[in-house]
């Protein structure tokens, strides 16, 4: 594919709604991701310590921009290293207090 | 144990090619190129002819066809030689940071156009990460592609810092896609030639000055709508990393034959002193400081081999390129410094002897490729398991 069609589509990717439990969503994508249950994911740990690597975070980053719609930076996850404060922060993003 | 570090007798013939290079092209110049500042382009034209570029590039496309050890030899040897760290780091931005990413994952329209003339000197590449508001957060660039009226990818925003920014014909780029976050995170390969790209510099450094570093300025620059991007789209982060472990690995590896020039250069040009009657090398002191250049080789050379053994087995070699660099760095300026004090004022005027000039170029070692402080946080992540990419 060239560079210009890739860049179409990616810009024309579908997007979920946000979802209202923004940490309960990251919490189960990770989850998903170490092939744990949702409970065994602490959302007041950084990601490094729940066992996801900078790769991981990455991935969970791009995740994010497609599905929520939300242009974020590869460092969004060492900025705000825990679940819990990266929901916070995508909140502020998405303008919802939810 | 079955350890043998040693160049195999193909390797060695390289190195001996571009020791002998080094001494006859490099050297001479190099007191004049340090005091112009200024970017050599006819020592870059004999680089390209030597064939030094092209060592990796595969035979189709004019190199040699050879592995990350026969440059690394060929290095070693140039480096001892030249004892010129500024054409040392053109030609590792050149190779190290654009031929090797293109060989790794340049498509082949894209081999076919640049490693050619990349590998025989007609061209000139520079690799563009840093941006005026910090380097060391390189993955925050603001340098932004969007889609133009009539379709086509136009780039817009700064570099800066960027080694040979001032002559280069091509780039490679870190930059963002508009509307789109992390995922748009990408490499673009960038023709410089046009007036949407304006230059600053060259920047009047502290050392490496033959190899100055400028600004790329690029306003609605064109990019290459097929071809124009390195990898994959979104592959900014893994391909800057790509890139500055071959750029630590081998930029360690020169500081081998640096370290063997300071060495021998001090004990020829010492062994003509004498103090007090004796001669200077009879002092305990005075040895005690060649003791401390040999140190710094022999360790030096033994992590550096190790990382190269590494990387060419095809292992992870990010560990060890970074200690390689990190220690390397600071031992070039330490062997150096000693040099210089051990020759007395003659070690500190410039037109006698290069130690002074390498003290100031292993400064530039220390913060081009990643600072002291980032390197360090890579290593940290090595050690705590991350950054397995
Ligand atoms: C000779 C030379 C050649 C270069 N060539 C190129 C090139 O070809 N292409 C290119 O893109 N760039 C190039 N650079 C730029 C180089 O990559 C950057 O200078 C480097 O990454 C540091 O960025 P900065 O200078 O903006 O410093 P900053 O990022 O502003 O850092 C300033 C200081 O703060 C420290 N620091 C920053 N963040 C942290 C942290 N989180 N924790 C602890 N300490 C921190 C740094 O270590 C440094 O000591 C070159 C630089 C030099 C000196």
């Amino acid at each position: 594919m060239s560079l210009l069609d890739s860049i179409r589509s990616r810009l024309g990717a579908p997007r979920e709604p946000i979802p209202d439990d923004i940490e309960g969503a990251l919490v189960r994508a990770v989850a998903t991701r170490l092939g744990v249950e949702p409970d065994q994911v602490d959302p007041t740990l950084a990601l490094a310590d729940l066992g996801v690597d900078s790769t991981g975070a990455m991935d969970l980053t791009s995740q994010l921009e497609d599905r929520l719609g939300v242009q974020l930076t590869p460092t969004f996850f060492y900025r705000h290293p825990t679940l819990r404060e990266a929901a916070r922060a995508l909140r502020e993003m998405t303008g919802g207090d939810r | 144990m079955n350890v043998d570090i040693d160049w195999t007798p193909e390797q060695r013939v390289y190195r001996e090619r571009f020791l002998a290079f080094g001494r006859e092209v490099v050297q001479p110049g190099g007191l004049t190129r340090d005091q112009t500042g200024a970017f050599d382009a006819d020592l870059w034209r004999a680089v390209g002819e030597s064939g030094l570029l092209g060592i990796t590039t595969p035979t189709e496309f004019g190199g040699d066809g050879k592995g990350v050890l026969e440059f690394a030899a060929a290095m070693e040897g140039f480096a001892e030689g030249g004892l010129d760290a500024s054409i040392v780091f053109s030609v590792l931005v050149q190779v190290a940071m654009v031929i090797e990413p293109l060989l790794q994952v340049g498509t082949p329209a894209q081999k076919a156009r640049w490693l050619p003339v990349l590998a025989s000197g007609q061209r000139k590449a520079a690799f563009a990460v840093t941006e005026p508001h910090g380097g060391s957060d390189v993955f925050e660039a603001r340098t932004t592609l969007r889609i133009g009226n009539d379709d086509e990818l136009l780039l817009s925003g700064s570099k800066w810092s960027v080694t040979d920014a001032p002559y280069a014909d091509m780039a490679i780029v870190l930059g963002r896609v508009e509307g789109l976050g992390a995922s748009g995170l990408s490499m673009f390969l960038v023709d410089l030639a046009g007036p949407t790209v304006e230059r600053e510099g060259p920047f009047d450094l502290m050392g490496c000055r033959a190899a100055p570093t400028g600004a790329l300025r690029f306003t609605n620059h064109p990019v290459d709508p097929e071809h124009g991007v390195l990898g994959k789209l979104g592959d900014g982060v893994p391909l800057t990393r790509l890139a500055f472990n071959m750029e630590r690995l081998l930029a360690a590896n020169v500081g081998v034959g640096f370290l063997q020039a300071v060495l021998d250069h001090a004990v020829t040009n010492l062994s003509r002193n004498e103090s007090f009657g004796r001669p200077l090398q009879s002092y305990q002191y005075v040895q005690g400081r060649f003791v401390e250049i040999r140190k710094h080789l022999e360790f030096h050379r033994l992590l550096t081999r190790r990382a190269l053994w590494l990387a060419h087995t095809k292992q992870r070699f990010n560990l060890e390129a970074s200690l390689a660099k990190l220690s390397g760095a600071q031992a070039l300026h330490d062997a150096a410094l000693h040099a210089v004090l051990l020759l007395g004022n003659r070690g500190y005027r410039r037109d006698l002897f290069p130690f002074e000039r390498l003290c100031r170029d292993a400064v530039g070692l220390m913060i081009a490729g990643g600072s002291e402080e980032v390197q360090k946080m890579a290593i940290w992540a090595e050690l705590h398991g991350e950054n397995r990419s």
